[in-house]
């Protein structure tokens, strides 16, 4: 009896394992029919977070502009390789004619770009300036639930009181289609940045048919773009070639191409053919950065990875310059690019302790304490902690990427610290509580904890006075700012174009919370040199304001900043491309070309 | 007769409709701002406000849960917040792709648990009995997150055996589904395994140990006869009541954290991107139908095995 | 096995005791060590990727885990005993029970916590709480069921012959002899806790206030991902040791014969 249950046992053991084993093991390739067509090209790509909405309208995440310029030309684009950016011309023919006083543009639209065929628009079209008109004035329309309206309202003539006077038919002076292919934007005054705004995801270009009422373009995008949507779920989309999509070929020299700088990228062979350079892409949303490095190590499945920084000791050899390991270059290409952003850190300017004051020696005490906060923070640590050592650190808010940058570092924290703190007044009796709002999980909490080491270490801060007020969500976090409930808080801004003016508007006055000013900054000076600063053509009259403007910010504590982090980007050698986290997010993916799996 | 039905019935109503308006409250209540997670970081207070009053967020708490209850008694679920897909095919098309994940995790698990206890009782207290008890302590003790990434390490890594795919979970073909499944159904079984061995285990064993086994052992009958012919059959009752009350709170905490760790687009991952982009109407139907259907299948078990086995509801907290 | 459990209950009580400590919290939050480090004299477990000594955290994490989850394990049993001897005291206090169980049972446990998370913006307190909302439930039935079969055993007629109150026969006969339901339960809370702690704090839905082992294993997977097992093994070993002993506990108590009867 025993030796037969044994002896089932035994039997049963190897088949259980196969029940669970089963279905592993490589799927064979499909053998492509000897008369079929070739398999398709496909470039896999991955991304953290999926968007919610694909609508240009709302295309405010990374995630959503990767896509929406895929499936949607908008009027310029940014050169493909050239660094700084330089804009293109896209859906335009050409750079736009701006009138002598800077107020008049006129653009050309090219008459090759075409709607694709659609059931909400049989048979297709060409995409003609009244699209583009359309395009723009439905962020305006509050059923579209814009998020990029604001870079339009104040700038276009007449845009404000339209919209305020109910949107009639009639459209707004400042935005008219003169002709099928021509546009014309007046302005209210000089806006040198408008070119770059008409190249953001928001400006995308939808048929006008559809710029009224609910079309589904939030989860069926249609657009003259190189890519339209085959499918899209919550952990994978799929794109596929638009086979209306104009002639266009790529031309490595107007892009941009250097030899020296771009030889790694084996995008040689690619020049002269035709767009997009492959049949489809696939992008897996992945938060999870150890299972995004686990299906990129497979070698089969996502070619694409932003390297966690984690794994960045085991992947680089060296990190100045960024080099990758020989053993990794054998599968990987890669670059080490600086994010079109900044880190840095914000106070409640109507907290007593932090904010403004009530009257002159108030503000000189709580100025004082800003800035022992800021000068604790020791920058170069943090960087090597959770940036990979490979970040980029500067005084102030103007970026390694924008033309005024300045690049001079921050200097190391000033000895005597916490002296010049007791001769202002405080003592670790006085000190107040200093919370800092954060989003849960793990990272934020290191990055505090090593923040509050500092400010004990460096300035005596009693560590039970330095407090953590967590909140679930980012977006929880987010509402928190926007309410003025955050007393200090760390926080990462992307830019939405490279012009200084970006990041120094989060200080304005009249952009005060819920606005993007969310600390509640008030300085009269700064107020009205901004305002100069918005209507300045480009120049060095305009940087240097600019950096003065910086430098108002810095000798008055009003940040703790900043930070560019940069990515270790990876991807698999067959993919020939450059891709772009920044400006050029999904414009690239045009460019992507894969080469054939070896047999 | 009638009068129990229909007190039956009344009690039920009762309660989902208490369910259905505590998960309304709850996801009233949340921090997140549909408005200002619609319109981004640049909205004005004023756009804000506009958006607030479209979405009706502005009206009193009664009456939009009675709007809430009405469009619920309809069979609408509305639309999403977020990219205005219909919610009723959305989580008809996640539902299937968890039950294709948990389903057969669940099965096996189950088919594991009285194999192994069916050979390990024929010697109690024997090297099988004991490994398998140690088995399921471990894995109890590590926990059904230890267990998932180990069974990815195990199957998908290339530094482990490298014969599963990470991504791509889909339904669309056959071989693709069975090429992924492994992972997932070898952690899941083993979870299950873990919460059902000492509860069947001794169930078994008292049925074994019972007095007519005597007889039948008296009658020649061997244990394999005894096992499959009289005591399972005789246990299928007391197992079907456990499962039935097992199965939905097992469904809920697997659904959330596998489809997390495998990738795969069911109700749980499709709940923690609502979560995530503050999207009302999505939360709201999925927490209502979830508790809804939940309150159902508990309310037929209840009828289905008495009231004696409602001391079996377990918790599965993973 | 027995002297097994003795070592792990003692060490687990004695990450229990330091963990209010001063030193002990100040060493677990301290950042100035060397990133990530291997096992060494000064830090016997090593370091995380920020510095901390792992060894500190497992204790801290160990006697956190422990202390709080214990304490919502004996305020959900708390609340399961009232309402399961309110059940058996009153007839009106019986359905009421049965009516709040109900409601209770029909929320599944998971997404009663994350939609509390959602209500209270993330706040620490939503998953103890969701914890004693849904867990007290099974207490209180078996609560009920126990009590119903003591009452009806001799002991207690022959108490309520003698003139003892209601209220006095459920102090110092009916409680006392259910304790092989109450005090398991509260054991199997406290595992319940603990677990449904790591699994949100791995989905990233725990609001990690503290040094939790929800904390502790996601920080070991990120630790993992640059070739560093010393975080996963510790802490994974403290937790499946603190889950088996309290299982093992609880099925112990279970079993034990209960007091003479009187």
């Amino acid at each position: 009896m025993r030796t037969d249950a044994r002896a089932g046992w035994v039997r049963a053991g190897p088949l259980a394992l196969g029940l669970l084993l089963g279905g592993c093991g490589e799927a064979e390739p499909e053998a492509p029919l000897a008369s079929g067509p070739p398999p398709p090209t496909i470039y896999r790509h991955s991304e953290d977070h999926a968007p919610g909405s694909l609508d240009p309208a709302q295309a405010g995440s990374q995630a959503a502009v990767l896509v929406v310029r895929a499936v949607y030309d908008t009027l310029y684009r940014y050169r493909y390789l050239a660094r700084p950016y330089q804009l293109a011309p896209g859906l335009a023919e050409d750079l736009p004619e701006v009138s002598a006083d800077g107020r008049i543009y006129r653009i050309r639209l090219r008459e090759d770009a075409r709607f694709p065929d659609d059931p909400r628009l049989p048979g297709g079209r060409p995409v003609e300036a009244a699209d583009v008109v359309a395009s723009l004035l439905r962020h305006y329309d509050p059923a579209s639930r814009s998020q990029g309206g604001w870079l339009w309202l104040d700038r276009i003539e007449g845009l404000r009181a339209w919209v305020e006077a109910g949107r009639p038919a009639e459209g707004p002076s400042g935005l008219r289609a003169l002709e099928a292919s021509v546009l014309e934007i007046r302005l209210a005054a000089p806006y040198p940045a408008l070119p770059h705004t008409l190249a953001s995801a928001f400006a995308a270009v939808i048929p006008r048919e559809l710029a009224v009422g609910d079309h589904g373009l939030a989860r069926q995008p249609l657009g003259s773009g190189p890519f339209r949507l085959l499918q899209s779920g919550s952990t994978q989309l799929r794109l596929g070639r638009n086979p209306d999509y104009r002639r266009e070929r790529l031309d490595l020299a107007a892009e941009g191409y250097q030899p020296t700088r771009h030889a790694a990228y084996g995008l040689e062979a690619l020049d002269g053919r035709r767009l997009p350079l492959v049949d489809e892409v696939w992008i897996d949303w992945v938060a999870d950065p150890a299972s995004r490095w686990l299906s990129y190590s497979k070698g089969d499945e996502i070619q694409y990875t932003v390297a966690p920084p984690e794994q960045l000791d085991r992947l680089l050899d060296s990190r100045d310059p960024p080099r990758l390991k020989p053993a990794e270059t054998l599968r990987s290409r890669f670059q080490a690019s600086l994010e079109a952003g900044l880190i840095h850190a914000r106070f409640q300017f109507d907290h007593p302790q932090l904010g403004a004051g009530r009257d002159a020696a108030e503000a000189a005490r709580n100025r004082a304490l800003r800035c022992a906060i800021r000068d604790s923070v020791d920058w170069a640590e943090r960087n090597r902690r959770f940036h990979g050592g490979l970040a980029q650190i500067f005084g102030g808010v103007i970026t390694p990427l924008m033309a005024e940058f300045q690049p001079r570092l921050l200097p190391a924290p000033p000895p005597g610290l916490d002296r010049r703190l007791r001769a202002a007044g405080w003592t670790a009796e006085t000190l107040p509580v200093l919370t800092e709002a954060l989003a849960g999980g793990t990272v934020y909490r290191e990055r505090h904890e090593h923040f509050a080491d500092g400010l004990q270490r460096a300035l005596g801060w009693p560590r039970e006075r330095i407090r953590q007020q967590v909140y679930g969500r980012f977006a929880d976090l987010d509402a928190a700012i926007r309410r003025g409930e955050a007393d200090f808080y760390w926080i990462g801004w992307s830019l939405d174009y490279p012009d200084a003016e970006n990041t120094l508007a989060l200080f304005y006055g009249p952009n005060a919370a819920p606005g993007a000013n969310s600390g509640n900054y008030r300085d009269a000076g700064f107020d009205r040199g901004y305002e100069t600063l918005l209507s300045l053509p480009p120049g060095p009259e305009r940087a240097a304001l600019a950096q003065r403007l910086n430098q108002l910010l810095i000798d008055d504590c009003a940040v703790v900043a900043g930070l560019s982090r940069a990515r270790v980007e990876l991807w698999h050698r067959r993919v020939l491309a450059l891709p772009d986290r920044d400006f050029g997010q999904g414009f690239w993916l045009r460019f992507v070309a894969v080469e054939p799996a070896p047999p | 007769m009638i009068t129990r039905l229909l007190l039956g019935g009344l009690r039920l109503a009762l309660l989902m409709l208490a369910v259905s308006f505590t998960g309304f409250a709850l996801v009233e209540a949340g921090a997140g701002d549909p408005a200002q997670a619609q319109l981004g970081r640049q909205a004005s207070a004023a756009d804000l406000q506009a958006l607030r009053s479209t979405l009706g967020l502005d009206r009193p708490l009664a009456l939009r849960y009675l709007d809430h209850l009405g469009q619920l008694l309809r069979g609408e679920l509305g639309q999403s917040l977020v990219d205005g897909a219909p919610i009723a095919a959305r989580l008809a098309e996640a539902g299937r792709v968890t039950a294709s994940l948990v389903l057969p995790g669940f099965g096996l698990g189950l088919l594991l648990t009285l194999g192994l206890a069916g050979l390990a009782l024929r010697h109690p207290g024997g090297w099988l009995d004991r490994g398998c008890g140690l088995l399921s302590a471990a894995a109890l003790g590590l926990g059904a997150v230890l267990l998932a990434l180990g069974a990815q390490w195990l199957l998908c890594s290339p530094a482990g055996l490298d014969a599963c795919p990470v991504r791509g979970w889909s339904l669309q073909s056959g071989t693709d589904y069975l090429r992924h499944l492994p992972a997932p159904l070898l952690a899941l079984a083993l979870s299950v395994f873990a919460a059902q061995w000492p509860a069947c285990r001794a169930l078994l064993a008292e049925a074994l140990a019972a007095p007519w086994q005597t007889g039948l052992q008296a009658r020649g009958c061997g244990y394999g006869r005894r096992l499959w012919r009289h005591t399972l059959p005789a246990l299928a009752p007391a197992l079907t009541a456990r499962l039935l009350y097992s199965l939905p709170p097992w469904l809920v905490g697997a659904s959330l954290l596998f489809e997390q760790a495998y990738a795969v687009p069911g109700l749980g991952l499709t709940l923690q991107q609502a979560l995530a982009a503050s999207d009302q109407p999505l939360l709201l139907a999925l927490i209502t139908l979830t508790a809804l259907g939940y309150a159902a299948l508990q309310a037929l078990a209840g009828a289905l095995a008495g009231p004696r086995v409602s001391t079996l509801t377990p918790s599965w907290a993973g | 096995m027995g002297r097994l459990i003795r070592l792990l209950l003692g060490l687990y009580l004695l990450a229990a005791l330091a963990s209010p400590l001063p030193a002990l919290r100040e060493r677990a939050r301290d950042t100035s060590g060397p990133l990530a480090a291997a096992p060494s004299a000064e830090h016997w477990l090593g370091t995380t990727r920020n510095g901390q000594d792992l060894a500190a955290r497992v204790v801290l994490a160990s006697g956190q885990a422990a202390t709080q989850g214990l304490a919502l394990g004996l305020a959900t049993t708390a609340l399961g005993v009232l309402l399961g001897a309110l059940a058996r005291a009153h007839a009106l206090g019986r359905h009421g029970m049965q009516a709040l169980a109900t409601l209770a049972d029909a929320l599944p446990f998971y997404l009663l916590a994350l939609a509390l998370g959602h209500a209270l913006g993330g706040s620490a307190w939503a998953l103890p709480l969701a914890i004693v909302l849904s867990q007290w439930t099974l207490t209180a039935r078996l609560l009920a069921i126990e009590l119903q079969r003591i009452e009806s055993s001799g002991f207690v007629a022959a108490a309520q012959v003698a003139g003892l109150g209601r209220l006095q026969r459920l102090r110092h006969h009916l409680l006392p002899h259910s304790r092989a339901v109450i005090l398991p339960q509260a054991l199997l809370t406290t595992v319940v806790a603990i677990k449904a702690e790591v699994l949100l704090g791995f989905l990233g839905l725990g609001s990690p206030e503290t040094v939790s082992f929800g904390l502790l294993l996601a920080e070991a997977g990120r630790d993992l991902l640059a070739g560093s097992v010393n975080g996963l093994i510790a802490s994974g070993g403290a937790l499946a040791g603190l889950v088996l002993l309290l299982s093992h506990l609880a099925s112990q108590l279970a079993r034990a014969p209960g007091p003479p009867l009187r």
